[in-house]
């Protein structure tokens, strides 16, 4: 299992903070991104803007998402 | 030293700046960001409070990163970074970088580099909490 991970409007637009999902191995993060939004539609608003960790590094749309540990969803980021 | 450290308590700016103390260091720069009442998208002053929060193993991982950086590019001798999450008031430091380094053009560029890559990567989010309502800062697509 992977654990979803949604912080700030993703949490938000999720109504969750995070969910452990059954993902088959070749599942890219492209595709989970896909799931994700089908799951939760409010979430294709920051689709577009928002990143993925994939096990806290951050992961381009043909990453490898499949056995990862945690993923977690980025929206755009305001530290300081 | 390297220290990057997400806190939920209030930061003592004095406390850091005489950690960094070192006989091979001739400058220290201090970055302070605080809690202030306007933002982009409200000029009024009609911001009441900042709420932070972190994704915060992956928050402290990548400022070691930028950290590492700050050492490899600028020669820091100590780069010590405490962010705050939870609730602020207005005035309340947010984010405290403290850089060491021999010489201190180098003290305040290596200060600079690590809070605009801060504001870059780091997994942090703020909401600003308006007299009327709330809202994720840089959340609009």
């Amino acid at each position: 299992m992977t654990r979803i991970l949604y912080f700030g409007i993703a949490r938000d637009l999720a109504g969750r903070d995070a969910e452990e999902l059954e993902l088959a191995d070749a599942t890219t993060a492209g595709e989970l991104w896909v799931t994700l939004v089908a799951r939760h539609p409010a979430l294709e608003r920051i689709r577009g803007i928002a990143r993925m960790a994939i096990d806290m590094a951050y992961a381009t749309d043909d990453a490898t998402a499949g056995g990862a540990t945690e993923i977690a969803i980025i929206p755009p980021v305001a530290g300081g | 030293m390297i220290e990057c450290k997400v806190v939920s308590t209030p930061i003592d700016t004095c406390a850091l700046i005489a950690r960094v103390s070192d006989e091979r260091s001739g400058a220290t720069s201090v970055f302070v960001g605080t809690a202030r009442n306007t933002s982009a998208e409200r000029l009024d002053g009609a911001v009441t409070r900042l709420e932070y929060e972190a994704y915060e193993p992956m928050a402290e991982r990548e400022l070691e990163s930028i950290a590492d950086e700050a050492v490899e590019r600028f020669g820091a001798l100590h780069v010590l970074v405490h962010h705050r999450v939870g609730v602020l008031a207005l005035g309340e430091a947010a984010v405290t970088v403290v850089v060491s380094t021999a010489h201190r053009a180098a003290a305040f560029d290596a200060c600079r580099f690590v809070i605009e890559e801060l504001k870059k990567r780091v997994p942090i989010w703020k909401k600003e909490v308006f007299v009327d309502g709330a809202e994720w800062v840089n959340a609009r697509p």
